[in-house]
């Protein structure tokens, strides 16, 4: 288990981070969210004790991070870079030698590895002659090569294709089933619907959201309902009559609704029975983008 | 501790890594394997040039003594063959110049004399002529001359009736050997000459251009891996893996050992060459590099690369790009490039304040230094006293290095000015 504790990091006047604390557990996707410069960077860093902040705890299985504790994440930074001159075998071998990984072990895990991603006929090759898709696949390798406890993922998915991005997100998924405890970075925040069981969401370096995805969205995206009718002549009129429609709006072959304070779904599928033909009932869930938008425009912090 | 035995090993990833990079590097390579042929070039092909040519004023040379004057030839017979035949050499006297040209032509003469019509009483300058293929072989002209000169003058001292006996006696010159005087007993009294003053010279020329090169190479080198690093962010994830004193302590160390390589391929060279190879062949090599001088070498070598090493290491973490990085490490350059500069000056007074000043200050004392203990005969402690100021100052300096290295290899997307680097040594 990661636990941060009040971690505060400035840099002059700039508060990059600002008191952030949060708990991730082994076996999840953990999504740290939020726009550029929103702190997300210096975040990791300061988990992966690359910066020491000015105050605040990084505990991980309830001890402080330690050196030795470097061997057991794996990280992989936004902007991907490898030593261009030099072959990809010796440069995963010197990372994963880097991460206290023993060569025999790490000569296995590159065939694997390289033969998973179709690259086992560029394990000789300089780094400069791969393509860009390529050689981000090869800095992931790098990130899991040591098999760490802990990953590490800032924007994963950016610049590659679709093919490729789904390849490494299944591989994300498997090592989330192994055990792993996965933290990814994104400003991209469908991407964080997607693959995340948690999201933490971070603005100007400050937490303002923290929670499990489905919880988050249970908070927010109850008071919403897209639903459409059989028979044509059912309509805003209609739903506006109900006890438990604040408002509703017709949107292209369906309706959305607002329920009323105090209304959820249910009661309003329960004051349609029998009283028009429902073709579609669909909770209208607001996207993080909306949440993040709203929460931003003044609903606050959410601790 | 697991703690503290976890650390080094770490550092010595690093360092293995940055030794094999830097050690299967051509440009490595051939400087390595090339390093003994410059060395070669200025240390024993002068020498042999110059044996050569000396040999060549020894050789047994064939000259002409041409006159259109029937008397003169006469003359040049009596007074000038026998002195050429002391010599060792061949002579003829002919009129027949046209065939004497032929045969310098054709290498059968190596040049001929010509004489005025009045010779031997000669006044002023006389009309004389040395014909020879070669106009520069100075040894064999000088030779000639000197003889005919001699011949002149006892004709005109005769002439004058002066007993030419007693000008010789009166006017011989005498000789002062020159020695050297040394702190250590055993050296004393050692005849020193030119070839010794030549051989120090080319060795201290060589020692430092080694230095020079060297530093300057591995120095550079180091500044731009890093900058390289740094602009690639492999940083992040070397950084993810160890801490950047481990980082920067492991590159310094393993290119440092890459060169200290480099330096004993040289030296078992040159250990080859004076040793084996120059008695074999019988050369006179005028370089004499005691063990004592190639251990100061190699412990000057290894001061001044880490000090001026970590000094580029910082440039490097400062620095977007390498021309940033040429930018702010000019001021250094300028204390690596002094000693060259002034070579001549250190090597004629190695004892003028300003040497001893320079052999003690550390960015300059790895070369001057060097230079003094060649030339000049140095004591053990000033010698020790200049490694041990040279020794904090490499500490003091991997520590800022070290300092202004972490702050910086994290701040990318700026180039940095001394000012915000002198911050980062204040925070």
């Amino acid at each position: 288990m990661l636990q941060v504790t009040n971690v505060t990091k400035t840099y002059g006047e700039f508060k990059a981070v600002s008191d952030l604390s949060f708990t991730a557990d082994k076996g999840k996707i953990y999504g740290l969210i939020g726009p550029n410069g929103a702190g997300k960077s210096t975040t990791i860093r300061i988990i992966m004790n690359i910066l020491s902040p000015d105050s605040g705890l990084i505990e991980l299985d309830g001890k402080a991070f330690a050196e030795e504790d470097r061997n057991r994440i794996g990280y992989l930074p936004e902007e991907r870079g490898l030593y261009k001159k030099q072959k990809l075998i010796d440069v995963l071998l010197y990372l994963a030698a880097l991460k206290g990984c023993p060569a025999s072990l790490a000569l296995e895990r590159i065939d694997y590895w390289l033969a998973r991603f179709n690259l086992i006929d560029w394990k000789n090759k300089k780094i400069d002659t791969l393509s860009k898709g390529m050689s981000q696949k090869v800095q992931f390798i790098s990130t899991i090569i040591h098999d760490p406890e802990v990953i590490f993922l800032d924007e994963p998915f950016s610049g590659l294709d679709p093919v490729s991005a789904d390849e490494m997100l299944s591989i994300i998924r498997e090592m989330k089933e192994k055990g792993k405890l996965i933290l990814f970075s994104t400003h991209v925040m469908e991407q964080a619907e997607k693959v995340c069981d948690h999201i933490i969401m971070l603005n100007k370096g400050i937490k303002i959201l923290d929670g499990d995805i489905g919880e988050i969205r249970k908070a927010y995206g109850l008071n919403s309902v897209a639903l459409s009718f059989a028979d044509a002549e059912t309509g805003v009129v209609f739903l506006e009559s109900l006890d438990t429609v604040a408002s509703a709006y017709e949107e292209g072959d369906h309706f959305i609704v607002t329920l009323a304070p105090g209304s959820e779904c249910d009661d309003l599928f329960l004051s349609l029975a029998g009283k028009a033909h429902v073709r579609s009932f669909m909770m209208n869930e607001p996207s993080l983008h909306t949440i993040f938008v709203n929460l931003v425009q003044g609903k606050g912090v959410i601790k | 501790m697991k703690g503290t035995e976890k650390k080094p090993s770490k550092m010595l990833v690093v360092l293995k890594y940055e030794f094999k990079k830097m050690a299967f590097n051509k440009v490595f390579v051939i400087i390595t394997l090339l390093g003994p042929f410059l060395l070669a070039a200025v240390t024993i092909l002068p020498s042999y040039i110059a044996m050569k040519t000396m040999d060549r004023s020894k050789a047994s040379l064939h000259i002409g003594i041409y006159s259109q004057d029937d008397a003169v030839r006469g003359k040049a017979g009596e007074l000038i063959v026998p002195l050429i035949s002391a010599k060792g050499w061949i002579s003829f006297v002919s009129g027949d110049e046209t065939e004497l040209r032929a045969q310098v032509l054709d290498e059968k003469l190596d040049g001929y004399l010509s004489l005025p019509e009045n010779f031997p009483s000669v006044d002023a300058k006389g009309n004389f002529g040395w014909y020879s293929k070669s106009t520069t072989d100075v040894s064999v002209f000088g030779a000639v001359k000197e003889i005919v000169s001699s011949v002149v003058v006892s004709a005109r001292l005769s002439a004058a009736s002066v007993d030419e006996s007693l000008v010789r006696t009166l006017m011989a010159p005498v000789e002062v050997p020159v020695y050297k005087v040394s702190a250590s007993a055993a050296d004393d009294g050692t005849v020193t000459n030119e070839n010794d003053f030549i051989g120090a010279m080319i060795t201290a020329l060589t020692f430092c251009m080694l230095i020079y090169m060297t530093v300057l190479l591995y120095g550079q080198q180091i500044g731009r891996s890093v900058v390289a690093e740094k602009s690639s962010k492999i940083v992040d994830i070397l950084l993810s893996s160890v801490r950047s004193e481990e980082l920067l302590y492991g590159k310094l160390l393993g290119i440092g050992l890459a060169g200290l390589v480099q330096y004993g391929v040289w030296i078992g060279f040159a250990v080859l060459i004076i040793g084996v190879v120059g008695p074999a062949v019988n050369l006179q090599i005028p370089v004499n590099i005691g063990m004592d001088k190639a251990v100061y070498l190699v412990l000057f070598f290894i001061g001044g690369y880490l000090l001026y090493s970590s000094l580029y290491a910082a440039c490097g973490a400062a620095s977007e790009d390498d021309q940033h990085m040429a930018q702010l490490s000019m001021p250094i350059l300028v204390f690596l490039m002094m000693p060259m500069l002034l070579l001549q000056m250190f090597i004629q007074q190695p004892g003028s304040p300003f040497a001893v000043v320079l052999s003690y200050f550390p960015f300059t004392s790895p070369m001057v230094m060097l230079i003094r203990t060649l030339t000049s005969d140095i004591a053990l402690w000033q010698i020790a006293l200049s490694l041990l100021v040279l020794a904090l100052s490499v500490a003091v300096m991997v520590k800022l290095a070290a300092k202004i290295f972490r702050v910086g290899i994290l701040m990318t997307g700026k180039n940095f000015t001394f000012k915000e680097i002198l911050v980062w040594l204040r925070s």
